[in-house]
């Protein structure tokens, strides 16, 4: 996946920039001296999160790097949210960081809820929903947006998308073009994180857009024979569903005119049988071997990009986590 | 469009060692997949038509929300904006009626950084078995043309998200 460069007057691709290249091993340190102290600054409050040790993590030319996890990506955001800040201050304006999501929030359940305990807690998370739409639209950069007269609109949002005539585009595996701008807040963060901006896009678009293989899951005989399995244990519960796309085609109709306490309370009976029949039948372990098996050849087929971007989060976690200990 | 990105191809030296062909190909044009695919680095300079979803971003300022066009490139005025979830344009929430299956350019211009990327679907996206996952698009990003990924005025339901 090649990343294309939008804009008059830029300088040629930089040597690498093609898929078989691997992320450079050293990249240049990437923050300058204000992002160091910020970011030392926001590494000391959050220590705690700071969970895994290192060693080959990294990826050391033989294993692949990790996955980062959910705390680690939380950390990836902070740090960005910081870098945007300094820039969008540079620039004359207000911004207000935001919190990363939570581990909770970044579950995304696509066949069928199979955490009981998340399910207890959020039923099928209607009311994480709303409360996320809402800090969309309210959150404080709203506000200050708002505040702001057409033209500083204008520039404020110059300032944090950059000019989008000035763009990289990409095709992902799905054969989208994603564009993003090179310059503005968003950019300059994600270059200094990261330490390379192109490759980081490339990278990421190419990760987050794999096709999607929902219908051959649907397709194949041993998810539909433990879908039945599922479906005889809810009834049994006295929830007559015959799937789990059943119950969410039906949702609707079973909260109508409730309160938002009342839909919730009815999603969460639901969904906690949901997870717990998911559990004692084979359909939750189905569908976590389906999910793997059927994505295993666009994994290898994008493997570069995959691990080029475990192995660039990784190293932006190490950067900021070494930035930590720095200043003795 | 398509003659814009042809006409490219052709003049550009074309790098075909290590290009990767994307596993859908969907362009009914196989040359036109074919010069796709193997495109380089090269610095293209934004035809006018290409400028419209940026002319969107700076006449529109920043919405907070992310935009549906039944244009490519953004054009004219967004068909519909949302903060919120939509799980299906056919019925309810921002987009309605008309703009189920429309959709040919998006741009997400949210404000805040938390669940800030939007993942569109054809279908239903709380029924695996009657959706398709069409993409994930981060905040600041945009899709000028659907068109290359088959996903043209198929877009029915979107959910914003911390796509992984």
């Amino acid at each position: 996946m090649r990343v294309r460069t939008y804009g008059t007057g830029s300088a040629a691709a930089p040597a690498g920039s093609t898929a078989a290249t691997p992320v450079p091993a050293a990249a240049p340190g990437p923050y300058g001296k204000a992002g160091r102290a910020a970011l030392c600054a926001l590494l000391l409050a959050a220590a705690t999160a700071c969970g895994v040790a290192g060693g080959t993590e990294g990826g050391d030319g033989r294993n692949p790097p990790r996955a980062a996890t959910p705390g680690e990506l939380a950390l990836l955001d902070r740090a960005e949210e910081t870098l945007v800040e300094q820039c969008m201050v540079r620039g004359g304006f207000e911004y207000h960081p935001a919190a990363p999501a939570t581990a909770d929030e970044r579950r995304d359940f696509r066949y069928v809820v199979d955490d009981p305990a998340w399910a207890r807690e959020h039923g099928y998370g209607s009311a994480l929903d709303r409360a996320s739409a809402r800090e969309r639209k309210d959150n404080p950069n709203a506000a200050y947006v708002r505040s702001l007269p057409p033209d500083r609109r204008r520039a404020y949002t110059t300032a944090l998308y950059g000019d989008a005539t000035k763009a990289v585009e990409v095709t992902v595996p799905t054969g989208l073009d994603v564009r993003r701008s090179r310059t503005g807040c968003l950019a300059e963060a994600q270059g200094e994180l990261y330490g390379d901006f192109r490759e980081w896009f490339r990278v990421d678009a190419v990760a987050a857009n794999l096709p999607d293989r929902a219908a051959e899951v649907h397709g194949a005989p041993e998810f539909r024979g433990a879908v039945g399995e599922w479906s005889d244990c809810m009834a049994r519960r006295g929830h007559p569903y015959r799937s789990p796309d059943d119950v969410q085609r039906k949702l609707p109709a079973l909260t109508r005119g409730a309160s938002p306490a009342e839909a919730d309370a009815v999603e969460v009976e639901l969904a906690t049988a949901e997870a717990e029949c998911a559990r004692s039948t084979p359909l939750a372990a189905t569908v976590d071997r389906l999910t793997r098996e059927l994505a295993r050849p666009d994994r290898e087929q994008y493997a570069a990009e995959i691990e080029g971007r475990d192995r660039m989060r990784l190293t932006a976690l190490e950067e900021t986590r070494a930035r930590e200990l720095a200043p003795r | 469009m398509r003659k814009y990105k042809l006409a490219l191809a052709a003049a550009a030296a074309v790098a075909s060692a290590g290009a990767l062909v994307p596993a859908t190909t969907a362009a009914a044009d196989p040359a036109a997949a074919t010069a796709r695919a193997t495109a380089g680095t090269e610095v293209r300079d934004v035809s006018a038509q290409d400028l419209k979803c940026a002319a969107t971003v700076d006449r529109y300022g920043n919405t907070g929300t992310v935009n549906m066009y039944n244009a490519r490139n953004c054009g004219g005025s967004a068909m519909c904006k949302d903060y919120d979830n939509d799980s299906n344009y056919g019925s309810g929430g921002a987009c309605k009626g008309g703009d189920n299956n429309a959709t040919s350019s998006v741009a997400n211009l949210g404000w805040s950084a938390r669940n800030d990327d939007v993942i569109f679907y054809k279908g239903y996206y709380k029924s695996s078995g009657e959706s398709t996952r069409i993409g994930c698009l981060r905040r600041g990003d945009y899709w000028s043309d659907l068109d290359w990924g088959a996903a043209n005025n198929s877009v029915s339901s979107h959910r914003w998200s911390d796509c992984p």
